[in-house]
């Protein structure tokens, strides 16, 4: 192996990103992206927007969507409630330090959705089912037991209701057996599981998506632009005053900044349009935005969202871009004309659906722990395997699915192929610089690698 | 001793394109490397410039192994490249910035070369437009020039760096009879100023105008090599061009002459020796024959690169 020397890369990079930046083609595709984004997405927003203000009005002004992450707070089924019941309220206000209101039997599913995976909010549901007492403690999707605060407010409440009912039973004269419909449910809920697990998955393939998108549009800028130095003998006056690797190099980071800055400023100007759409609405846009994306949000999806997390997986997603445009880069110096790119670049196409379907493989599995991280053998492998881990870490990551020293691994592992992958590109480039016989297959780059020169007969 | 290039040697596969070449520069001037398509001049070339592994052999500049990316080397490459879509300004400023050329500094150079070699319409547009539409001007890109002009930017490109040493692998080939005398007039500069050239053509005109010494190599093999008029001189006088105002095929016939070449403006004749030419003119003016024009000379570089190089096509 060549010792690496990429002295020089800096004026190619500053070069190429430049000329890219500066291109026709370029400034046009940013701005159709970011005029689709900037109208599509508050659109979208607006039609999935929250029903808030329906939500008021069946709970009579006391309950905002907002207000439901409250601990302590004790919903009373709206048309099953009694005198009764209404007449402990003032003993549960002092004694629990909680909230009472009144919910309709269809809001209750909705509350439930809003607590999940979160371990420390609870709520206490009074069914009066034909005059028998239900109360039911629901607390996040991935937590069966509820804590033992939430648990003494609900078996508190459900004390304080088979006394209720005790006394009913005695002044009705009802049968004992009544006495044990008071149920107390401290429990998560099993559906609520299986629709957490879909809401991951939906911004798992959100980001699979987005990275393949951004994937395949560098690689092919990369390729393209390698076909072009080459086509146009330009690499024969570069390799004068710089090395093949240097110029490797700075091209694939120009290319790649110059598609990173694109799909930022896409991300930008939707978030932007969104927000100033929902200024001049009046209406919850972004809460719509995310709704749609993440399937009403039934999960905690920053769970795993601190710096260090966030840090990591944008390292992940950096150094695998960088790895897959180095693959791009390789595709780009195994054609020389610009009309044969198609032919070429089929190598790294396939690499990047190999690398997205893995994840998607391993999205649609639903290996996750009663913790809620992934777990198994092909999840391991899909979270190391550089074709992979880009496409599977970041997502986990941030939404807790994935431990932190996982990511490092990843990132490690990640560097360690772009190296490889350099001096492979390199080598490839410098003996391809003159070849100007037909597309490459990989066999044919594996003889190049081992023996230094284009196969006889090529 | 500046440029040596010693046992240079290349093969693919089984096949050999560059045969232990070699080859030195003692002083300033131009080297020819001449040769038939594919006979290795190019690949010779890209293994002087490091581009392409050698089998074998050095290259010595000034002592040490040459690396271009330690000495400013200039490149004028046979196939010529440039940044179709980019503007021709950006692209000489990035060359001279791989080549550590300031940037002001740079920009000057540019000037200068613009002006020689007449591309200031073409880098400064600006300067020709009316007052009133100079900030319309837009920059030209090279795919908007002829191929001609492409090939002086691509010489602005060599020079910028004013680098001691040049390779010029077909300078000339594609040029107009004016930028072929353009190209010329900075060839004569740059020998003058002392840089060493190395020049591959197949316009054995140009490099018997410039050239003191020359390789011929045909399939990788050297064939001829040395100073150009000692070659000269070892074939002899023995191209004589005769004009005359009558029909002397009589006299041709008598001696057993072969005729290289006859045009409105003479017969060219291959003789044995002086001698021979000299017994063929008594034997006209004994003949009575009204001659024009009678000169005996050394063959041109252009008869002994096809006699020395010709077997090569009559093999194929």
């Amino acid at each position: 192996m060549k010792k690496i020397d990429i002295t020089g890369w800096k004026q190619v990079f500053s070069f190429t990103f430049i000329q890219t930046v500066k291109a026709k083609s370029y400034i046009s595709t940013l701005l159709v992206l970011c005029a689709i984004v900037a109208i599509g997405l508050p659109v979208m927003g607006y039609f999935n927007a929250p029903d808030d203000v329906a939500v008021e009005e069946n709970f009579d002004g006391s309950v905002v969507v907002e207000e439901f992450e409250e601990l302590n707070t004790v919903y009373v089924n709206y048309d099953k409630a009694d005198e009764d019941i209404e007449s402990k309220f003032e003993d549960w206000v002092k004694e629990y330090s909680c909230e009472i209101k009144y919910i309709e039997d269809s809001k209750i599913e909705e509350i439930r959705k809003t607590l999940n995976n979160n371990n420390d909010i609870c709520i206490v549901v009074i069914n009066n089912n034909n005059g028998v007492y239900e109360v039911e403690c629901i607390t996040g999707w991935d937590t069966f037991d509820a804590s033992e605060e939430q648990q003494s407010i609900s078996y508190g409440i459900a004390d304080d209701l088979k006394d209720l009912q005790m006394s009913k039973v005695i002044s009705e004269d009802a049968m004992p057996d009544a006495l044990k419909e008071v149920n107390v449910y401290a429990s998560g809920e099993e559906t609520g599981h299986d629709e957490g697990f879909m809401q991951k998955y939906s911004i798992w393939i959100v980001a699979i998506t987005f990275l393949t998108f951004i994937t395949t549009s560098a690689g092919t800028s990369i390729a393209n632009s390698i076909v072009v130095e080459k086509s146009s003998r330009m690499v024969e006056y570069l390799m004068m005053t710089i090395k093949p690797m240097a110029i490797v190099f700075g091209k694939v980071l120009a290319g790649l900044c110059a598609v990173l800055i694109q799909f930022g400023a896409v991300i930008v100007s939707g978030v932007a349009s969104t927000m100033v759409c929902s200024e001049v609405l009046d209406t919850n846009i972004s809460a719509g935005m995310s709704g749609f994306i993440s399937g009403e949000g039934l999960v905690d999806l920053s769970a795993g969202l601190n710096i260090g997390n966030v840090v990591v997986a944008i390292l992940i997603i950096l150094t695998g871009l960088l790895f897959f445009a180095l693959v791009a880069s390789i595709a780009g110096a195994t054609v020389s004309k610009i009309e044969e790119l198609n032919e070429g670049i089929m190598m790294f196409s396939m690499l990047v659906v190999v690398g997205a379907y893995m994840s998607l493989a391993l999205s649609m599995s639903n290996l996750f722990d009663e913790t809620g991280h992934l777990t198994g053998t092909f999840a391991m492998v899909c979270c190391l395997v550089p074709l992979s881990s880009m496409f599977t870490v970041p997502a986990n990551l941030i939404m807790g699915s994935v431990p932190l020293y996982i990511g490092i691994a990843s990132i490690v592992i990640n560097i360690i192929s772009i190296v490889l992958v350099l001096i492979v590109t390199s080598r490839i480039y410098e003996y391809m610089l003159f070849y100007n016989g037909v597309t490459l297959k990989i066999k044919d780059i594996i003889y190049i690698i081992r023996h230094g020169r284009v196969k006889e007969g090529k | 001793m500046s440029l040596v290039v010693k046992d240079l040697y290349k093969k693919y596969g089984e096949k050999v394109v560059v045969n232990n070449l070699s080859f030195e520069m003692k002083e300033p001037g131009v080297y020819a490397l001449l040769g038939t398509n594919g006979a290795g001049k190019t690949t010779s070339i890209r293994m002087i410039l490091n581009m392409i592994a050698k089998d074998g052999g050095e290259v010595l500049w000034k002592g040490e192994p040459l690396d271009p990316l330690k000495v400013e080397v200039g490149y004028l490459a046979e196939e010529r490249g440039l940044y179709p879509k980019y503007t021709l300004m950006d692209q000489l400023l990035y060359f001279a910035k791989l080549k550590n050329v300031p940037k002001n500094e740079a920009k000057k150079r540019i000037a200068h070369w613009s002006r020689l070699l007449e591309l200031d319409e073409y880098l400064y547009p600006e300067k020709f437009m009316p007052a009133k539409s100079k900030k319309k001007a837009k920059p030209m890109k090279a795919e908007q020039l002829s191929k001609g002009n492409q090939q002086k930017i691509q010489l602005m490109s060599a020079l910028i760096a004013d680098p001691e040493l040049l390779i010029f692998d077909e300078p000339i080939s594609g040029l107009d009879p004016v930028n072929t005398d353009l190209f010329k007039d900075i060839i004569r500069q740059e020998i003058n100023k002392g840089k060493y050239i190395i020049m591959s053509s197949h316009q054995m005109a140009t490099v018997e105008e410039f050239c003191t010494d020359i390789t011929i190599l045909k399939s990788g093999d050297i064939v001829v090599q040395g100073n150009l008029n000692e070659i000269k001189k070892g074939y002899g006088r023995v191209n004589l061009e005769i004009k005359c105002d009558d029909d002397f095929s009589d006299v041709i016939e008598k001696f057993d002459l072969n005729v290289i070449n006859e045009t409105p403006d003479g017969t060219m004749i291959k003789v044995k020796n002086e001698a021979q030419a000299r017994e063929f003119l008594s034997a006209l003016i004994a003949g009575g024959h009204s001659i024009v024009r009678f000169e005996l000379r050394e063959p041109s570089l252009h008869e002994i690169f096809v006699e020395k190089v010709g077997g090569i096509h009559e093999e194929d």
